[in-house]
């Protein structure tokens, strides 16, 4: 070993000793023949040739001596840093689009990587699965009791199961400070991070002790990020106080560095014990049947809020019975008998969370981002059929260094690994370049599609050893596809030929045909990419055009959460009513309502309800969206009431319970188009006296522009005990500029009611396109660079034809051929190259729609007027840069041409 | 008779055995060979240096610099004892081989 190290410093003695050794062995040969009667010089020569190539020699010794590898990479390194230096513009073209081409894969993979593919940082992640309750079939996922987890932890084991509730934002207040901050918190169960395998960094961990008393037992472990964040941290944070929409809890423990809880997307920065859970007002994310919502959730058995964490599939038997039982008790509820004996059938199953859990973050990414990622893959490809493209041309220009290599005893094998050195140094300078701008790419690409202009990010996308062994893998094989096959056709050069001055290698034609066939791909691929943008272009302009349903203009949103404030249900009719009434008396404000679920956000409550006069079908539920809200609703947020009649003050709290659906709601379920005056309820008995319909609206797409109008049901506010989440502003004017007397009039009614944000609908309804934008503009980025990239190699390769064709240019132009005739003969060949490359992407650009039409909106992929306009925008770039070489060729003088032979 | 090719593992052999009496150096080497095969093997430069020195890293040879018979500067190659050792195990190798050859050609 020590040998090997040290032989390359070693390498200028064993050098000049090997030059001696050879020397020697030359004169002592000399000297046997003069002795045997030759002149001196006769000898000598005579010596030499028997001795063959001195540098063979040299060479074959070399390639025997320990770390000769070490050595000859060193002098490749060498030589390849030369040759880079010696052509710097071609090293700054190949690194910045190589460079691109590795950083935004690396960008794309690492948001890849946290999204899909990341283990959560907890011991064994691979063991960890989600208990999937089969019979909640509406959004809220995978939910249990309390009371159910409690028997499920009766088989499992303490050390089996654990039990936490989704992420919530409460106003965070530290003792000592004065602003309150919008701080994450989980509910977990006292087996959570025992499951989990955590151990804390400071203090302790919530323990099953900690949940035993109902609102009693207020601790908080804060999250490694928190405590650096808000604590500096500082060890003294355990023991103190912090207020969680109001309720004061004791900090008794710091979670370890990485661990960011279960969620996927919403990290989480505090964790209490389940029993606190009226305490923080935690309430959202449920299904209640038969309970009382505002009473404790951990005593009902009704409340389905927590999700049921299991380690090994080993209790999975056990886990079904026990549900099967509470199944078997509860199904005599069911009123429908085939229902019933559906959800007898139901079998609880067990989903791996290896990679955390995520909510919408999966759903929405995976298809836009493999979408993505195949994208920069075919970038990367142009970019390497570039790189090869230029590297070809360069070896042809080092025809005559490689010969003279050859001839002078390298060997083939040496050689090409000499350029597949610098292939790869190439290939590292544009992977350092990619990352340095891919680390920011990533970031910058989930804090524009989750929104988050500030804070931590959401989902951190640090490199990790897969990133990193992503990007490695990625910077050799592209290594091999732009250098493997130029090396091989530098080397095979025909040594007379290309020694003899101004004399081509016969290779040549074939050379030039491999650049023409990468160029032909290179214009296949940017043809597939600029499709693809033109695609989630018009996809996104058919979203911003959609007919939503409601009028946006003009509307400001307060978002208001008197539930965190801990408001009595009892005084919410009034606050509501004071809020309309002194928000509509400021200037400039039309109308104005309360609504349980603000418009294009993430509220929504669905229903399975029953509806008198529908037949469903066995088994068949009638899911509804639900929202609660003030009179004047329909008219501010600019609904159109079809028909029947809009709610009125005459519908108290007391008095007949009205509905109003939505016009689907009434076309499907009362196709003769008689809704008006049937009634509906969550009970087939509920249903007989429960809420007549009273009116029907128009579809609105409430829940974002890009979902279908979803089936709605409104209930007046003032029939329901609900927190209002949104306070519904119809200003004249600017919105915009409204916000701030409206914040001062909201504040005016209540200075304690918690303003979480006020926006302007329009924006509103735009951010729920943020993540469509972002996609168009970097398919449209994509498709741009894939063009210039495309029509880059058009241009290099046929500049490079016209100049080697120089000479037979000019004999054509002194034989009498006119200078038109040669243009249209360069510029006919650029057209077939284009031509040609239109004609192997097409099928590939339908074979590619097939998959990515899934993902865009109310784009028919395979519409030919799109795909001609990609066409035509392609060839038409490629043919204006094809102008250029063939109007040289035309240029040529036949005496320039002739004396450059 | 005409120089043959050397049969593949012969070579070391060869040299090993060139230099099992006293040091020598590359003309040396091959001038033994020749007079030991009677002329049968002619070892190149391109073959024998190669094989000097990686014998020399394998530790079955030293070199040293000395003077030649004809006062000159020459490198001298002088077998160690690993390198008799891997002698004496080459022959008895190829003493197997030799013998196992014959019978073969000698089998009707």
């Amino acid at each position: 070993m020590r040998k090997i190290l040290f032989n390359p410093f070693r390498h200028e003695r064993a050098e000049r000793e090997l030059d001696d050794e050879l020397r020697s062995y030359v004169d002592e040969l000399a000297e046997e023949k003069t002795r045997a009667g030759m002149t001196r010089d006769d000898a000598l020569r005579a010596a030499r040739i028997q001795l063959g190539g001195i540098e063979q020699v040299k060479e074959q010794v070399r390639d025997v001596r320990p770390g000769a590898w070490l050595g000859t990479i060193l002098q490749d390194l060498r030589y390849a840093v030369r040759g880079l230096l010696n052509y710097p513009g071609f090293a700054v073209v190949v690194v910045l689009s190589l460079g691109i081409g590795i950083g935004a894969n690396t960008a794309l993979f690492s948001v890849l990587n946290a999204v899909l593919l990341r283990p959560l940082p907890v011991s064994r992640p691979e063991q960890l699965f989600d208990l999937s309750n089969p019979l909640s079939r509406t959004s809220v996922k995978n939910i249990f009791s309390y009371p159910m987890f409690e028997r499920m932890r009766s088989v499992a084991g303490p050390h089996g199961i654990a039990a936490m509730s989704r992420v919530a934002t409460v106003r965070a207040l530290v003792d000592g400070d004065r602003e309150t901050e919008p701080d994450s918190v989980q509910l977990v169960s006292g087996e959570f991070f025992e499951l989990a395998g955590l151990s804390p960094a400071l203090g302790r961990m919530i323990v099953p002790e900690d949940n035993r008393t109902d609102g009693g037992q207020p601790v908080a472990v804060i999250s490694h990020n928190l405590w650096q964040r808000r604590f500096g941290g500082s060890a003294g944070v355990l023991g103190r106080g912090i207020a969680l929409n109001g309720s004061h809890f004791t900090i008794v423990g710091v979670a370890p560095a990485g661990f960011t809880g279960m969620w996927i997307e919403s990290p989480t920065d505090i964790w209490i014990p389940l029993v606190m859970q009226q305490a923080v007002h935690y309430s959202q994310n449920f299904r209640s049947t038969n309970a009382d919502a505002d009473k404790p959730w951990i005593a009902q058995d009704g409340i389905f809020w927590l999700n049921l964490i299991v380690r090994t599939r080993k209790n999975a038997a056990a886990l079904d019975t026990v549900f099967r039982q509470w199944v078997a008790q509860t199904a005599e509820q069911i009123g429908d008998a085939e229902a019933r004996r559906l959800a007898l059938q139901q079998r609880l199953s067990l989903d791996a969370v290896t990679q955390g859990f995520s909510g919408f973050l999966r759903r929405q990414f995976t298809g836009p981002l493999f979408a993505l990622m195949a994208m920069v893959a075919l970038v990367l490809l142009i970019a390497c059929a570039n790189t090869a493209n230029l590297l070809l041309a360069r070896a042809n220009r080092r025809q005559r260094e490689i010969a003279v290599r050859l001839a002078l005893g390298a060997g083939r094998g040496r050689l090409i690994r000499q350029l597949l050195t610098e292939s790869l140094l190439l290939a590292s300078i544009a992977t350092a370049a990619g990352l340095a701008f891919s680390n920011a790419a990533s970031e910058l690409l989930v804090r524009n599609t989750l929104g988050t202009t500030a804070g931590p990010t959401p989902i951190s996308t640090g490199a990790d050893a897969r990133v990193f062994g992503f990007t490695v893998a990625l910077s050799v094989f592209t290594t091999l596809l732009f250098g493997l096959a130029p090396a091989f056709r530098a080397t095979r050069v025909d040594l007379e030929g290309a020694l003899r001055a101004g004399a081509r290698g016969v290779r040549e034609g074939a050379r030039i045909n491999t650049q023409k066939l990468l160029v032909v791909s290179q214009m296949a691929l940017a043809l597939i990419l600029a499709v693809t943008a033109i695609w989630f272009a018009d996809s996104l302009r058919h979203l911003g055009n959609v007919r939503l349903g409601f009028d946006k203009e003009h509307v400001v949103t307060v978002w208001i959460n008197p539930q965190s404030a801990g408001y009595p249900s009892g005084q919410l009719q009034q606050l509501y009513r004071r809020l309309v009434e002194s928000v509509e008396s400021a200037p400039g404000v039309r109308s104005a309502s309360v609504a349980m679920c603000g418009l294009a956000t993430s509220c929504r409550d669905i229903s399975d309800i029953r509806i008198v006069g529908y037949d469903s079908r066995p088994g068949e539920q009638v899911l509804v969206q639900e929202n609660y809200v003030g009179t004047e609703y329909f008219s501010t947020v600019g609904m159109r009431l079809l028909s029947g009649r809009n709610f009125s003050d005459r519908d108290k709290k007391d008095g007949a319970r009205v509905g109003i659906v939505s016009e689907s709601v009434a076309r499907r379920y009362f196709p003769a188009g008689n809704a008006i005056g049937h009634r509906f309820g969550y009970t087939d008995i509920g249903a007989k006296t429960g809420t007549e319909i009273v009116g029907i609206v128009d579809d609105a797409r409430v829940n974002s522009a890009r979902e279908e109008p979803p089936l709605m049901i409104f209930y007046p506010i003032q029939q329901g005990t609900v927190y209002g989440g949104s306070l519904e502003v119809r200003v004249t004017g600017d919105p915009a500029a409204r916000v701030p007397e409206i914040r001062e009039v909201v504040v005016g009614v209540d200075p304690n009611l918690p303003i979480e944000r006020i926006t302007v609908l329009s924006e509103q309804v735009g951010s729920n396109l943020r993540q469509d934008r972002l996609i168009m503009w970097l398919t449209s980025g994509f498709g741009l660079l894939a063009l210039g990239l495309g029509c880059f190699g058009l241009y290099g390769v046929m500049s490079y034809a016209v100049a080697r064709r120089i000479g037979e240019l000019g004999i054509r132009l002194a034989l009498g051929a006119a200078e038109s005739r040669l243009f249209r003969m360069v510029f006919g060949e650029s057209l077939a190259l284009i031509a040609a490359g239109l004609a192997l992407g097409l099928p590939c650009v339908f074979a590619v729609a097939r998959v990515v039409s899934g993902i865009l909106f109310d784009v028919r992929a395979n519409d030919p007027v799109l795909v001609g306009l990609a066409a035509l925008a392609l060839s038409a770039t490629a043919a204006l840069t094809a102008y250029f070489p063939a109007r040289r060729a035309s240029q040529i003088s036949p005496v320039a041409a002739l004396r450059y032979e | 008779m005409e120089p043959a090719d050397l049969l593949p593992g012969t070579l070391d052999l060869l040299i090993l055995k060139a230099v099992s009496l006293e040091r020598l150096h590359g003309l040396g080497i091959s001038r033994r060979i020749e007079q030991m095969t009677r002329g049968t093997f002619q070892v190149k430069p391109g073959s024998l240096f190669p094989a000097l020195h990686r014998m020399e890293n394998q530790d079955w040879l030293v070199s040293e610099w000395g003077e030649s018979e004809s006062n000159r500067r020459a490198k001298y190659y002088r077998l160690t004892k690993p390198g008799r050792r891997q002698l004496e195990a080459e022959k008895v190798r190829w003493d197997r081989v030799a013998v196992a050859i014959a019978q073969a050609l000698e089998a009707s």
